[in-house]
């Protein structure tokens, strides 16, 4: 614990004197790419060294991993925004992305559920601080938005932690884990628990039907805090925890019958995959299509979560690494396209692949990869989700999923036509690429996604297959 | 230490927490201004803390849960200002507190 | 990475002209052509396995997939070679780099993963092709294909989990008949095989991409490459499925044989230009192909691997080469329109007897054809059910029918100006026209020793004689039709061709009623959702709270098991 301490620490130091060169240019910027650059190389360090160690929650293989994420996806919004945020008060900007770091870093290092909650506030607290940043009219609502959900899916989570108190009589993981292991099978109390926790979760991520607020929120946030937003905080807020319950959950009724929590939690998970898909068809703003192309993307990370086997296991972990890289990838663009074109209404500006062609291709890569086509790294893993789904006998569900990812496609090909590709519109006669600052995140995740993808079996072999192994 | 309560007599705290909560959970949904919207996730927050303490007293930790609420109650004061200030904000911007009148995202 | 390295040329060229397509504008085309010569000349170089039985699995690609390989890169190399004629944007010599690559990947691969990911991968070159064109026919192109590889997807799992190995040296060693997941993994894997060459109901986007698309496109990628693609996971399949097959999948593969060269016929008799006629040309050979598996399917494996092979190449060659003296005809006249093309046989002499040829063997001129292979299977059909034989005389006598159309309008006496444009094109024609020569005269006698043995029960005089009936039927109903001077005596001859047509009008409003189902009618349910969705959200914060409330509501129903069985 005394190590992972050191990932919410040293950020939150950082901040502190971060807050205090509010009126620099410079300094803020550099301060807090440096602490999460460094962070990033521990956290590799950690996780190469814990790979081979015993499961253990909030110490463990699972916690560097999430590390990993929350660290990379950090650096390449703080890279970005040294170049993107248009604000006077840097200070304050970077010192609360070092503080929602933090805030990450304790939920994915937290031992309880106690500490959990505290480390979920810190993050939301922040991160309506983040959308609300610039003062425009949208980006309150946004906020308020957000601010009202979420809290009540802090009060659900709390809920629960008083039941579990009452139940057990203290609130840590493994506390948790041995009453499960205590009470073989259904027991209605512990249901209930993790019900509450499974909703309040659920608010968290962003799943239908409690996902009004994403698109919203991501819309109207600035590009660097939509695409942290979207590429950490839900996944680490929501998708980290919802994981966590799930193997709760999973320790009993592993593979012999799914508890009925479970069940539901897939349900939703479908739910959210098919409306996502279908919500982001007819949308005409880029950002919000991208919102909900994630509400879907969360949809297959909770199904294959739920589910609960190995294989899901591995399939839903691997895709939150993959949509982290995707997501942030494309809001990033979104940020490029807006900066360079000032809006972000998709049939506006078309054919802006001869004026911005690093921006369009690094996007193309973005969309092909969330659609799950080869040879990105989004196919395998949505090819793990669907045939975990279809090995444990949820054949409809499977079918569906596979459907939905063809509606994938559609739109964002669509999106495709409307923006990047397609004959030029009159508008972008003044459009420029933007400069090496705004591009080389992008490059960087687009080659992470690349990598992965060509690279699959290597990371089969060596981080996968032993997961499983393990789970098994 | 003697109570009243124990684990198998909490129906009545439980209900009555509950009932607070979604008595909150109402208040959110029916209410016309922002600041009744925040008081009544005030009163779901309090409906929680009553289940805690309830709990806690039922179980004789009273210390344990005695700290948890403190934390508790120091989070929600940092929620409670974050959002006033976005109530303030929203009201500097539009001047209504209306939440239906907040609706410039569509889609 | 031995068998991929015929890829590193296509990849290679493909980084040179992302590079350097500023400096030099020339360069691109020549990188095309560079590209795929080179994958050519590679393929030669990697050896296959060292055996007798073309359908022996290892590490290295059998020479099985080594002779579809050699065929996939030389009819992209022929599509470069027409290309050097026009410039065309660097993309689309980009495109046919990454088509080649990708296609020689799939057939070069030993597992089914890699094999997946590079027939994925031709979706996309698919759609950057015909996307400068006709954006709203590349998304239709390339939605069927996606549909059509999700199937072979489907059916790829699930022969996974039947066998618990991805790899191409599995064989079936049991002899019972198949179970019906089994089933249903060979159904799946096998639509999804041919619905990349155009079978039901994959076909629709044929037509309208060879409408649009420049010849060179054409000729190379729906005609050739991927029904050679096809051919080849049918013949993987053989060696995987073979002999457990219960009587079921036989008729469902005939099933899908006929209701494709259904299909294809009653289009075909409705076209205005050459393009057209080919296209759905291509239909039909794949549903003629389908019908031949599923007569007689899976009974003896050399002659369905020949079959196959023949099939995929020959036919793949007839068709590219069809293809590519529409292009001349294009380039020369300006148009591929039959009225408009009225009279050009005198100044294009060589390019109609080329494009008669052409015509002879689509409709299954036996011995246009090496191995008598459109009398086998003629043979087959009446073996296996002898009222099915008038499937394969229909498709013959109705390709026959169109193409004597077309050859009277080519031949029809009308002056017009001599065609201008150098003769150089020709050159393609006469390369892509080398297969169907080499196969037709040269082939066939240096394997008359094995296959005579084989075909020894099969009496193939009185099925050429059949064969040569039914097509010269067909011209003199040609004829019947085409002529106007001729007196029309017969009363029963009109009332016929009356409700001929009347028939042909209503399966061709069947056929566009089908297409709207697969196609208009899913968009519009999917946008009107869409919108419906997009209306929903009004921005208005407690209606919100409601809906996370209601759904609150819903998961304690769920979790409480109330309404799940």
């Amino acid at each position: 614990m005394l190590l992972n301490g050191i990932f919410v620490i040293i950020p939150v130091i950082g901040a502190v004197i971060c807050a205090f060169l509010n009126k620099q240019k410079q300094a803020p910027g550099l301060l807090a790419n440096i602490i999460l650059l460094f962070g990033f190389l521990i956290s590799l360090h950690i996780f190469f060294m814990s790979l081979g160690q015993e499961w253990f929650f909030g110490e463990d293989v699972l916690s560097a991993f999430m590390l990993i994420m929350i660290y990379m996806v950090a650096l390449a919004v703080a890279f970005f925004a040294v170049f993107a945020a248009s604000t006077k008060r840097r200070g304050s900007y970077f010192a609360i992305l070092l503080v929602i770091t933090a805030g990450m870093a304790g939920v994915v290092c937290s031992q309880d559920l106690f500490t959990l909650y505290v480390f979920l506030e810190v993050v939301a607290v922040a991160s309506f601080v983040l959308i609300a940043f610039y003062n425009r009219e949208k980006s309150t609502e946004g906020a308020i938005r957000y601010f009202y959900l979420s809290s009540i899916a802090s009060a659900f989570i709390l809920f629960a932690i008083s039941l579990l108190l009452l139940y057990t009589g203290d609130t840590t993981y493994e506390g948790l884990v041995k009453t499960i292991l205590q009470t073989q099978g259904n027991s209605a109390p512990l249901n209930i628990i993790l019900g509450t926790l499974a909703v309040a979760l659920m608010i968290k991520t962003g799943l239908f039907p409690f996902h009004s607020w994403t698109p919203d929120a991501y819309e109207s946030a600035s590009s660097p805090i939509s695409a942290l937003l979207a590429g950490i905080v839900t996944k680490v807020a929501g998708t980290y925890a919802l994981v966590l319950v799930c193997m709760l959950l999973s320790i009993v009724n592993f593979g012999i019958e799914h508890n009925t929590v479970g069940k539901a939690i897939m349900w939703f998970g479908l739910g959210s995959i098919v409306f996502g898909a279908l919500a982001a068809q007819e949308q005409k703003d880029f950002k919000r299509m991208l919102a909900y192309s994630s509400i879907s993307q969360m949809g297959y990370i909770t199904i294959a979560a739920a589910l609960a086997t190995p294989l899901a296991m591995a399939g839903a972990l691997f895709h939150i690494f993959n949509h982290a890289t995707f997501k942030t990838l494309l809001f990033f663009c979104a940020g490029n396209v807006k900066k360079a074109t000032g809006t972000t209404a998709i049939n506006e500006m078309r054919g802006l692949q001869e004026k911005m062609p690093y921006t369009s291709a690094t996007a193309t890569i973005g969309m092909l990869a969330t659609a799950g086509l080869p040879p990105f790294s989004g196919f395998w893993s949505k090819l793990f989700i669907i045939a975990a789904l279809w090995q444990a006998g949820f054949i409809g569900m499977s079918v569906t999923a596979l459907f939905a990812s063809v509606l994938t496609l559609a739109y964002f090909l669509k999106l495709q036509r409307g923006m990047f590709f397609g004959s030029a519109s009159k508008n972008i006669a003044n459009v420029k690429e933007q400069g090496m600052g705004f591009l080389i995140p992008c490059f960087a995740l687009a080659f992470i996604i690349i990598a992965v993808g060509i690279y699959f079996p290597f990371i089969y072999n060596n981080f996968l297959s032993p997961f499983i192994k393990v789970l098994q | 230490m003697n109570s009243l309560l124990t684990p198998e007599n909490l129906q009545f705290n439980y209900f009555a927490a509950i009932m607070m909560f979604f008595i909150g959970l109402y208040t959110m949904t029916a209410s016309r201004n922002l600041i009744r919207l925040l008081i009544g996730l005030e009163i779901t927050s309090k409906g929680v803390m009553l289940a805690f303490v309830s709990v806690g007293s039922a179980l004789g930790a009273m210390s344990f849960v005695q700290a948890l609420i403190i934390i508790m109650i120091g989070v929600e004061a940092v929620v409670v200002a974050t959002g006033l200030i976005l109530i303030i904000r929203a009201y500097k911007q539009r001047g209504n507190v209306d939440p239906t009148k907040l609706s410039g995202l569509k889609g | 990475m031995i068998p991929f390295f015929p890829l590193v040329f296509p990849l290679a060229c493909i980084v040179f002209l992302l590079a350097f397509k500023k400096y030099m504008p020339n360069t691109p085309k020549f990188l095309a052509f560079a590209g795929t010569t080179l994958s050519l000349v590679a393929v030669f170089t990697v050896q296959g396995t060292e055996s007798l039985k073309i359908f022996q699995d290892g590490v290295l690609p059998t020479p099985f997939a080594l002779a579809i390989a050699v065929f996939i890169a030389f009819f992209a190399t022929l599509a470069a070679l027409a290309a050097l004629r026009e410039t065309k944007s660097p993309s689309f010599y980009f495109n046919i780099l990454l088509s080649t690559a990708f296609a020689l990947g799939a057939v070069l691969s030993n597992n089914f993963i890699m094999m997946l990911l590079f027939w994925e991968g031709l979706l996309i070159s698919l759609y950057l092709f015909i996307l400068p064109i006709n954006a709203k026919t590349a998304l239709k192109a390339f939605l069927i294909n996606a549909a059509g590889d999700v199937v072979l997807l489907v059916g790829i799992c699930l022969f996974y989990l039947q066998n618990g190995t991805l790899d191409f040296t599995f064989f079936a060693k049991t002899n019972t008949l198949l179970t019906s997941s089994g089933l249903w993994a060979f159904i799946l894997m096998f639509t999804g095989a041919v619905a990349k060459a155009g079978a039901f109901p994959f076909h629709n986007w044929i037509e309208p991409a060879a409408m649009q698309m420049p010849a060179s496109f054409t000729a190379m990628l729906p005609a050739a490459i991927e029904k050679l693609l096809a051919v080849f996971l049918m013949g993987k399949m053989f060696l995987i499925f073979f002999p457990i097959l219960p009587a079921t999948a036989k008729v469902f593969v005939c099933a899908l044989g006929i209701i494709t060269i259904a299909v294809a016929a009653i289009n075909m008799l409705v076209f205005k230009d050459i393009k057209q006629l080919l296209a759905w040309n291509i239909v039909m050979q794949i549903g003629l192909l389908v019908l031949g598996m599923g007569v007689h399917i899976f009974d003896h494996l050399l002659h369905d691997t020949l079959f196959v092979l023949n099939h995929g190449i020959f036919k793949a060659a007839l068709l590219a080469c069809a293809f590519f003296t529409a292009g001349a005809f294009k380039l020369y006249f300006g148009s591929t329109d039959i009225e408009e093309l009225k009279g050009t046989a005198r100044h294009a002499p060589l390019m109609t007897f080329v494009l008669f040829i052409c015509a002879l063997g689509l409709s299954g001129l036996s011995f246009v054809d090496i191995f008598f292979m459109p009398s086998a299977l003629v043979a087959d059909t009446y073996a296996a059910m002898p009222i099915l034989i008038i499937i394969p005389a229909l498709a013959a006598f109705i390709t026959m029918f169109t193409f004597a159309k077309v050859f009277f309008a080519l031949l029809v006496k009308k002056s017009r100006a001599k065609a201008e444009g150098s003769h150089i094109y020709n050159t393609v024609v006469f390369l892509s026209f080398l297969p169907v020569l080499f196969f037709t005269f040269g082939f066939e006698f240096s394997l008359e020793p094995f296959l005579a043995p084989h075909f020894a029960g099969i009496n193939l005089s009185w099925v050429s004689i059949f064969n040569i009936l039914v097509l010269l039927l067909a011209l003199a109903l040609a004829v019947k039709v085409k002529l106007p001077s001729y007196k029309i005596k017969h009363n029963t001859y009109t009332i016929t061709i009356e409700a001929i047509t009347v028939f042909t009008k209503w399966l061709y409003k069947i056929d566009r009623f089908m297409d709207k189902l697969i196609d208009t009618w899913p968009s519009a349910i999917v946008k009107k959702i869409s919108l419906f969705f997009s209306r929903a959200h009004r921005g208005n914060t407690p209606q919100y709270l409601l809906w996370a409330i209601l759904g609150l509501l819903i998961f304690a129903a769920l979790v409480s098991d109330w309404g799940i069985k």
